[in-house]
């Protein structure tokens, strides 16, 4: 009994009043410099305030102002001011642990537009899981500390889960189109990854198979790639690609560039990065999973028939026209006359012939075909003022086309043998600076036309026509032809080209749609010292009946993400925060951002909400600013805590905080009222006592 | 208030070297976000580049001019360019470091534009220690700002000039030459940029948004003479108001343009008149806005200053009110002392007399700030270190009236000086600026900030007379009745202070629960007033409890104090994390430290000398 009332005493005692407030002050400067330290407020909060002992020193502050004021029994009026300030305490003391085992706070996140009704407690862990078919979702609440194994089993659906590994800190990524080491788009077997070396070499960029994307199409060759340096990768494609193309490279940051090239080089590309993207389809609302698509423009195929036809369409017009024609045509067409052949489909048929079978001038190896053999037999090729231009054509390019054919540059070629007018065709050629890919192309058609324009000063040369002056004719013609640069490829080029190197995705049909399934990847990363930053991981395994499956969570601290589906789409899953509902209904019809003139400086922020109470039915639009709340009679607070942009769009998003305190008004506040009077009491009455 | 404006006003313009343009002093202009008079958004614009707020005297002839005032440079800068002072050493460079990443001579302080622009040029930024790279973009920056001064609107008139004789002899009728033209440069875009200086024109379009005075020269196609005209009334002065500045401007720059060219057949009086009538045009036509509301928001709006408060702004600028208050409380704390040891009763007066009048004008630098900016003063770092001394003088001078003894006003003179001296001795920001969005609420700014801070000065002066007690103790060796006395004030003190800070705590997280949602976090400013009232509380339980005595009391108001000024200072400048983030800052570290290691250094040494050396002789 005697140590009893020793303890009684001391626990009433100034010694343990000192001691218990000096550690409490001790324990709140530790707090501070760990917050300085590590910009954390959790992580100080968990070491200090929210630490066992610390709330224990609260309990030993709470029995000693009791105990001291117990002590002082039978009360005196002099004891007024020191009952009065402890007393008060006692209340204040006493509301915030009612608040904290009884009331509700939470914040709420809303866009302009949206409404909501729960509130979520931050750093809470909960697994949201949505059941096909049913309206209603359920939370299983997590421990805040987690630990596995842990075992959660809701008896009522089946549905059992377990956490089989927790990591504090992670990164989560999403891969589309290039999983594990494969090229994954719908429909296709999956693709090998060929992983380049730096610097990439052409040798690595082989194509891996062709696909065929469907009428009206150009088969693709496709790329997938692995490079650090993606940008180079497409550089190389570029120049040596032949064929149509789609190149999927992935970048050190996983990231997927998709390009597609025509046979003239890159046409269209897209990056998709693997933490957002620009769209996304979720298909039976996410139980079916998620898919990323992107529309790749079609390389059309260069359709001769209609080219052919335009073609002929055009000449047509000129003849019916009487247009004048270019001196080669005027001699073709005259020769048909004479024979009574249609001028405009013979040459047209000429000049596809000559175009398949190749050759700056038309192939001597190469048979014509027999409705053009009587053309050109009569074909009169022997006129003065061409003859010998045609001639000599003919000749030098009967002495340098196996040299070209070989490859050697044209320039080197005309050096070693000594072409008189190398010097001019120089200056002509650096005139013109010319693009690589039809460099050879080009400088034969100066020659010809140097050969043309000198050809008068030339002596003519005896070909030996009776032997078959056709296959000599076509030869001269075509030589003919090329001084004009008339050639089926010079003609439609430039339109052929103007049609594939525009790629306009809007025009329908002119797309081909490719997709792929989207997969979280969470990565585990060590610990952030700043706690709010960490985002937890959890591998969980979800079991009902006899299918299990295991997925990967990554903390979603706003509980705006995506869903996951798992157990065949039965379920959706999301790792998130714990939440409650209110009684009230909040839409947030406008949020702004007021500003001091001339200034970005925010002056006031505001948001106008409607907020409905479920009970009745009844709504009231209401303002909220900083320092302006709104209370319901029943006290749930609305607090503007903060607000951002939530994209680029200019729609807002706001954090309300939302709280209810049932005691605050009838123990907190009174509490502090009087232990406020209790000081001013004390300190005014005491020292005069003295 | 408007007499006493009107008589100090009238005192300085009679007694100070003026600049023709002086008369131009208190016109309102639009300036970082508030409206304010030209004098100090001078003052201040110069302040950004140049790091004082008037020309320094040797520097005159680099700036080709004779005044060293901002206001003169600013309008040479509106009307002549800023070609003229390109090599002037404009630009203040605080770091060495910078300085020598630049390859500046680290010697100087200054530079001009030029040096500046080619010396950025060369940097490359990837080469810079992250922590100074703040520094040089802020650099680039007032670089550019400097270059954007220059008058673009005659650029943009003879633009427009061509423009339209190119359209007009290619035939275009007249009413498509000016569609063409508003679609190109359309009048609004031409109008804001304008210029960046002398922004004293509203716009009629855009309620709160000004333009600058360069806006007035502004022509635009008039389609129906088919030539450039002057444009009509862009600001919401009325159309005669209007016309009168226009022309008055037109006047005044012809004149001005002479008056910088240094054109000897200026007539200096009819200069002068320009001026003023320019002035007087503006004033007039102001008058119609002053006092009304530019921006509504919910249960709150932003006014014009009356033309008073803007005549009080630059008074305030202007007035060294701070450092003549420095000088009377310093002279005050001389005469105490010399009245001390002379047991002369007359000094005595002499020195209240001059506590009196310092207090007066120190007054005076609160009542300004609160009538200009209509609000406590205390919501920035500068606001506080000049209110808490001013708390301190008051409770002193209270306390001595009802005391009756010096000591009291010797504490409370000796507080206010080193915090007002400490002042002027840091770089804290002076300037009247707008309130952070969340302490823009004037009811809790009074009940909370002003009972807190307030509880600075009250334990600031408890703890001088904790140092006054020791040091004494320490000379007497002995406790008499004066330590006696001076434990009692500390007692008292405390309690006040801590009457003051515990509730104003309590208040703040009634506000905080408004505000942020949560009445108590343990948010380093929440845990550090805890902090301090913990230390108090103990202290005066002690006490209380005849656990410590006078001696351990004067100790506990020095920790107290210590306590007090990390909550204060240490909470902002050292932690530097957690909501409370109005008045952040960094800087000055290492003589904080060095304070509190002094602190503790005192305490030892006169408490181990009065321990050692006490005379057995106890106070009755």
């Amino acid at each position: 009994m005697k140590i009893l009332s020793k303890l009684y005493h001391f626990l009433g005692g100034i010694y343990f009043t000192i001691v218990l407030i000096g550690s409490v002050a001790l324990f709140v400067i530790a707090g501070t410099i760990v917050e300085s330290q590590t910009h954390s407020h959790l992580y100080a909060a968990k070491w200090t305030y929210g630490n066992p002992v610390f709330a224990l020193l609260l309990w030993g502050f709470f029995i000693n102002i009791l105990f001291s004021a117990t002590r002082r029994w039978p009360f005196q009026v002099k004891h007024v001011p020191f009952l009065t300030t402890h007393f008060g305490l006692l209340m204040v003391l006493g509301g915030a642990l009612i608040k904290s085992y009884v009331g509700q706070q939470g914040t709420m996140n809303l866009i302009e537009g949206s409404a909501s009704d729960r509130i979520y407690e931050i750093n809470t862990h909960a697994i949201f899981a949505e059941k096909r078919g049913e309206s209603s979702p359920r939370l299983y609440t997590l421990p805040s500390h987690l630990t596995h194994p842990l075992e959660i089993a809701d008896d009522h659906d089946g549905l059992q889960l377990s956490l089989l590994a927790y990591t504090p800190h992670s990164t989560q990524k999403f891969a589309t189109w290039v999983k594990d080491n494969f090229l994954t788009v719908d429909g296709w077997e999956p693709i090998p990854i060929k992983d380049t070396s730096d610097p990439v070499t052409f040798d690595q960029l082989q194509p891996q198979i062709t696909v065929n994307p469907g009428e009206g199409s150009e088969s693709w060759e496709i790329y997938a790639l692995r490079s650090r340096d993606a940008e180079a990768c497409v550089d190389k494609l570029s120049k040596n690609i032949k064929m149509p193309s789609l190149s999927f490279i992935e970048d050190k940051e996983g990231s997927v560039h998709i390009h597609a090239f025509d046979r003239h080089g890159p046409l269209w590309n897209q990056i998709f990065t693997c933490q957002n993207f620009q769209s996304l389809y979720a298909y039976d609302d996410g139980f079916g999973g998620y898919a990323v698509q992107v529309d790749i423009p079609k390389v059309a195929v260069p359709n001769m028939e209609i080219i052919i036809a335009q073609l002929s369409q055009e000449l047509n017009e000129a003849v019916v026209g009487n247009a004048l024609l270019a001196p080669p045509l005027q001699i073709f067409q005259k020769s048909c006359q004479s024979l009574n052949i249609d001028f405009v489909k013979t040459f047209v048929n000429f000049l596809v012939q000559w175009d398949e079978a190749g050759g700056w001038l038309f192939p001597s190896s190469v048979k014509l075909s027999s409705d053009l053999t009587p053309v050109f037999q009569n074909l009169d090729m022997s006129q003065d003022d061409i003859a010998p231009a045609c001639q000599w054509t003919v000749r030098l390019f009967d002495q340098i086309g196996p040299d070209l054919q070989r490859g050697d540059d044209i320039m080197k070629v005309l050096r070693k043998r000594k072409w008189p007018l190398m010097a001019s065709l120089e200056e002509m050629i650096a005139q013109h600076n010319f693009n690589a890919e039809d460099r050879t192309h080009q400088i034969l058609s100066l020659l010809t036309q140097q050969i043309f324009s000198t050809a008068s000063m030339l002596p003519s040369i005896e070909f030996d026509l009776l032997i078959d002056p056709a296959k000599e004719n076509v030869r001269l013609y075509s030589a003919y032809l090329r001084a004009y640069d008339i050639h089926l490829r010079s003609i439609i080029s430039p339109s052929f080209a103007t049609a594939s190197r525009v790629a306009d995705t809007s025009a329908p049909n002119s797309t081909f749609t490719l997709e792929t399934s989207v997969v979280p990847i969470g990565t585990p990363l060590p610990p952030e010292k700043k706690l709010e930053d960490n985002v937890p991981l959890i591998t969980v395994q979800a079991k009902r009946g006899p299918i299990k499956q295991t997925i990967t969570l990554a903390y979603d601290r706003s509980a705006a993400g995506l869903k996951w589906p798992i157990l065949n789409g039965q379920y959706l899953l999301r790792f998130q925060p714990k939440y409650s509902h209110i009684p009230y209904r909040v839409r947030l019809r406008q949020a702004r951002q007021i500003n001091y003139a001339h200034s970005g400086q925010p002056y006031s922020y505001e948001s106008d909400l409607i907020i409905t109470d479920q009970r009745n039915g009844k709504s009231i639009e209401k303002t909220i600013s900083m320092n302006h709340v709104h209370e319901t009679h029943d006290g749930y607070r609305f607090y503007l805590s903060n607000m951002a942009l939530a994209n680029e769009s200019g729609v807002k998003r706001v954090q309300l905080v939302v709280n209810h305190d049932p005691a605050k008004y009838w123990l907190t506040y009174p509490g502090a009222i009087i232990m406020c009077c209790g000081i001013v009491l004390l300190f005014s009455l005491r020292p005069y006592k003295k | 208030m408007r007499y006493l404006i009107l008589c100090i006003y009238l005192f300085i313009t009679i007694f100070l070297d003026a600049s023709p343009f002086d008369g131009t002093k208190d016109l309102p202009v639009a300036f970082q976000g508030r409206f304010r008079s030209l004098d100090p958004a001078a003052r201040l614009w110069l302040y950004d580049f140049y790091h004082v707020q008037h020309l320094k005297k040797d520097q005159l002839i680099s700036f080709k001019t004779n005044d060293p005032s901002a206001l003169e440079l600013l309008w040479r800068l509106h009307f002549m360019g800023h070609a003229l002072i390109d090599n002037a050493p404009l630009f203040w460079i605080h770091y060495a470091v910078v300085k020598d990443l630049l390859g500046l001579d680290i010697k100087e302080s200054r530079f001009s534009y030029n040096e500046l622009n080619q010396a950025l040029s060369k940097v490359n930024l990837s080469h810079v220690d992250p922590s100074y790279i703040d520094d040089v973009n802020q650099l680039s920056q007032s670089i550019k700002n400097f270059y954007a001064i220059d008058n673009r609107v005659t650029q943009s008139n003879s633009l427009l000039a061509a423009l339209i004789k190119q359209k007009q002899a290619s035939g275009i009728d007249k009413r498509a030459i000016s569609d063409a033209i508003e679609n190109k440069f359309p009048l609004s875009s031409r109008l804001r940029h304008a210029g960046t200086t002398l922004k004293m024109l509203p716009s009629k379009k855009h309620e709160g948004e000004w333009l600058s005075l360069h806006a007035l020269h502004i022509k635009s196609y008039d389609p129906v003479s088919g030539e450039l005209a002057p444009i009509g009334n862009f600001t919401s002065f009325s159309d005669v108001h209007f016309q009168g500045i226009q022309v008055a401007y037109d006047d005044l720059s012809s004149l001005a343009t002479r008056y910088f060219t240094n054109d000897n057949s200026l007539n200096a009086e009819e200069f002068q008149l320009a001026i003023n009538r320019f002035a007087n045009k503006i004033l007039t036509a102001y008058q119609s806005l002053e006092g009304t509301a530019y921006i509504e928001a919910m249960g709150k709006s932003l006014y014009y200053p009356t033309l008073n408060q803007l005549k009080a702004e630059s008074l305030y600028y202007q007035l060294p009110l701070i450092e003549i208050s420095i000088l009377g409380y310093g002279l005050a704390l001389i005469l105490f002392l010399i009245a001390f040891t002379t047991k002369n009763k007359n000094i005595t007066t002499f020195g209240f007399i001059a506590l009196i009048l310092a207090f007066i004008l120190h007054t005076l630098v609160l009542i300004l700030r609160c009538y200009i900016l209509q609000r406590p003063p205390v919501s920035n770092m500068f606001e506080t270190v000049v209110y808490v001394p001013w708390i301190a003088i008051l409770v002193g001078i209270i306390m001595n009236r009802i005391s009756r003894n010096e000591w009291l006003l010797i504490a409370s003179s000796l507080a206010a000086l080193a915090l007002l001296i400490l002042l002027k001795l840091t770089d804290v920001d002076a300037r009247l600026e707008n309130v952070q969005a969340v302490l823009d609420s004037q009811y809790w700014l009074i009940v909370h900030v002003l009972m807190v801070v307030g509880s600075y000065g009250i334990f600031i002066v408890c703890g001088m007379l904790g140092h006054l007690y020791l040091l004494i103790c320490c000379l007497n060796k002995t406790e008499s009745s004066l330590t006696q006395f001076m434990a009692k004030c500390i007692l008292h003190t405390m309690y006040i202070g801590v009457a003051l800070l515990i509730p104003g705590t309590i208040l703040g997280g009634v506000w905080a629960a408004q505000s942020w949602g949560r009445f108590w976090d343990w948010d380093p400013k929440e845990s550090w007033a805890f902090i301090s009232a913990c230390v108090y509380v103990i202290i005066i339980h002690a006490y209380t409890f005849r656990k410590i005595y006078d001696l351990g009391l004067a100790i506990g108001s020095i920790i107290g104090l210590m306590a007090i000024s990390f909550t204060w200072y240490g909470v902002n400048y050292i932690l530097g994390t957690g909501l409370h983030s109005y008045g952040f800052g960094r800087g000055g570290e290492i003589y904080y430290f060095g304070y509190l290691l002094g602190e503790t250094l005192f305490l030892g040494i006169t408490t181990g000398i009065y321990l050692f050396f006490k005379s057995p002789k106890k106070y009755s």
